[in-house]
């Protein structure tokens, strides 16, 4: 198991004058379930079924309220650990590049982040050689991202999110954002890497057709709670909860997946 | 990107205006063997004429050669106190918006109480207990200008921190300074440009009204506050280019700079060119 969670709450408070707690909100009550290496793990549920909250508590953006994230076995902190073994991919690509810096700059910045230089003793094959990894090799590393097409600022997301060689790839959303036929190719370019690199991945999405395509096993989410989780082929095939069946049904046709 | 600045009209009068009272004062001293403290008593409060462009005051020096080399030290002290300024808000400003929490609330109550306080009354009271010189006047001015800028950019910063690529770089463990000057910085200059500018002028409008209270820079040196002084007992009377050329010259340096400040803002503001279009 390459991560474990275990038993996840998160509650939002909001916060009155004087500091005294009101309203609640459960994101994310009684989480568990486990991670195994190499395996692509999908993550589906619709708008407010925490899975968002669950992908940011995993890469240590978020705090839990209880409960625990387990890296092989041991627990992590952000305060502790130096980098975290988990990298995401967030769904809008053009606001997950800083817009000041070039492309090449925030590549070499991961590069360096990833094996512990300064920025500068980063060489430009390295940069090439981690585009080359998201079909890239070509484009020109002095470019800004708004110069670059949605699909493009996407793979260059991922290519840095590599750079930091990270244990887990979280890709939180990474194809709703892009036009229908560049989704195919950004989640063709996800199943590449997990069977080339062996890169463990957490995908996570609303389109239960889009995950089912992905992932090897599936949990559904639903109002903070795992619903049902197993193989994608029984979950999609198969279903027994009702919330997933209403998921399947719900479904849009496109016609750029195999 | 420099053409399109200049395209706006009150840009391109500051900046130009500007430009050449900085030039003046580099080649009036150069061109022109008269020394600003130099008295010639028999021509003292001779009207502007073909000898002194703008007359001379009660001991007889040039209104014209008093006014620039007066220019040096009002822009001096303008650009040096909002350096200083900028020193101390932007980091400040970056962390509280960066950090949140505590941090936040204490920087934020600290600029809170700052700005309770009419900075020209806070000016008055520290320059009291120190030597007025023009060192002093610098440092005074830098360190009470800063928290109108702190809360413009820790606003600004807040709404960075959202975005998506700080949390990237979080996960990057890339260090919070670097975080803070190489990926929030670059998206906050807009309002820091616009802010130093617009400072500027309010630095050297605060300098001339300390000199002409008798409280910065000491005459005989020439600043335009002082200038302003030895002309007060003339006002009213006959001797109008005692006032006027100095008052001018701070009316329209102060105007420049706001000028410029009030174009970058036109042209850094994504909210108003899309007003603007639509």
């Amino acid at each position: 198991m390459i991560l474990e969670a275990k038993n996840i709450y998160k509650t939002y408070f909001s916060e009155t004058f004087l500091g005294r707690r009101s309203d609640r909100v459960k994101a994310l009550s009684g989480i568990n379930f486990s991670v195994k290496k190499g395996e692509i793990l999908g993550l589906v549920g619709e708008s407010g079924s925490g899975k968002s909250t669950l992908g940011r508590i995993i890469c240590g953006l978020d705090k839990p309220t209880g409960g625990e994230v387990k890296w092989s076995g041991k627990k992590w902190s952000p305060k502790k650990s130096k980098k975290c073994s988990a990298q995401m991919i967030f769904q809008n690509p053009a606001g997950s590049l800083n817009p000041k810096l070039t492309v090449g700059y925030a590549l070499r910045e991961a590069l360096a982040a990833g094996a512990g230089l300064r920025p500068g003793r980063i060489k430009n094959d390295k940069i090439r050689n981690i585009l080359s990894k998201v079909g890239l090799e070509k484009i020109n590393i002095k470019n800004y991202p708004y110069q670059f097409s949605g699909g493009q600022q996407q793979r260059i997301a991922i290519a840095r999110a590599l750079a930091l060689k990270p244990e887990l790839l979280v890709c939180d959303e990474p194809v709703s954002a892009l036009d229908i036929s560049i989704q195919a190719q950004v989640i063709n370019l996800i199943k590449k890497i997990n069977k080339e690199e062996g890169l463990t991945i957490i995908f996570i999405a609303h389109d239960i057709e889009a995950v089912n395509i992905v992932s090897h096993n599936i949990i559904v989410m639903n109002k903070g709670k795992i619903v049902e989780k197993g193989p994608a082929g029984q979950i999609v095939g198969n279903p027994e909860n009702d919330y997933t069946k209403k998921l399947i049904s719900a479904v849009p046709v496109n016609p750029y997946y195999k | 990107m420099m053409k399109k600045l200049f395209k706006n009209k009150m840009i391109l009068f500051g900046v130009s205006f500007t430009a050449l009272l900085i030039l003046l004062t580099f080649i009036i001293p150069q061109v022109v063997p008269l020394s600003p403290l130099q008295q010639d008593l028999p021509a003292r409060l001779s009207s502007p004429g073909a000898k002194h462009i703008m007359g001379t005051d009660a001991l007889g020096r040039d209104v014209f050669i008093r006014i620039i080399y007066g220019a040096r030290i009002s822009l001096l002290v303008g650009f040096v106190s909002v350096t200083i300024a900028l020193l101390i808000g932007v980091p400040l400003g970056l962390l509280a918006g960066f950090h949140g929490g505590w941090v936040d609330n204490l920087i934020m109550r600290i600029v809170d109480i700052m700005l309770c306080f009419p900075s020209i009354f806070l000016i008055l009271m520290v320059i009291t207990f120190l030597e007025p010189n023009i060192i002093n006047v610098m440092a005074v001015i830098g360190l009470t200008s800063w928290p109108g800028l702190t809360r413009y950019v820790r606003g600004e910063a807040l709404s960075v921190r959202k975005r998506d690529y700080i949390s990237a770089a979080k996960m990057m463990n890339i260090g919070r300074v670097r975080i803070l000057f190489i990926h929030m910085l670059p998206n906050v200059i807009a309002p820091v440009l616009i802010t130093a500018t617009l400072g500027i002028g309010s630095a050297i409008l605060t300098e001339s009204v300390l000199s002409f209270l008798g409280l910065g820079v000491q005459p005989p040196s020439p600043s335009w506050g002082n200038i302003l002084t030895s002309g007060k007992n003339y006002m009213g009377s006959r001797a109008w280019w005692l006032i006027l050329f100095p008052a001018g010259a701070i009316f329209l340096t102060v105007l420049s700079f706001n000028l410029i400040g009030e174009g970058l803002r036109d042209h850094l503001d994504p909210h108003k060119k899309f007003l603007k279009k639509g």
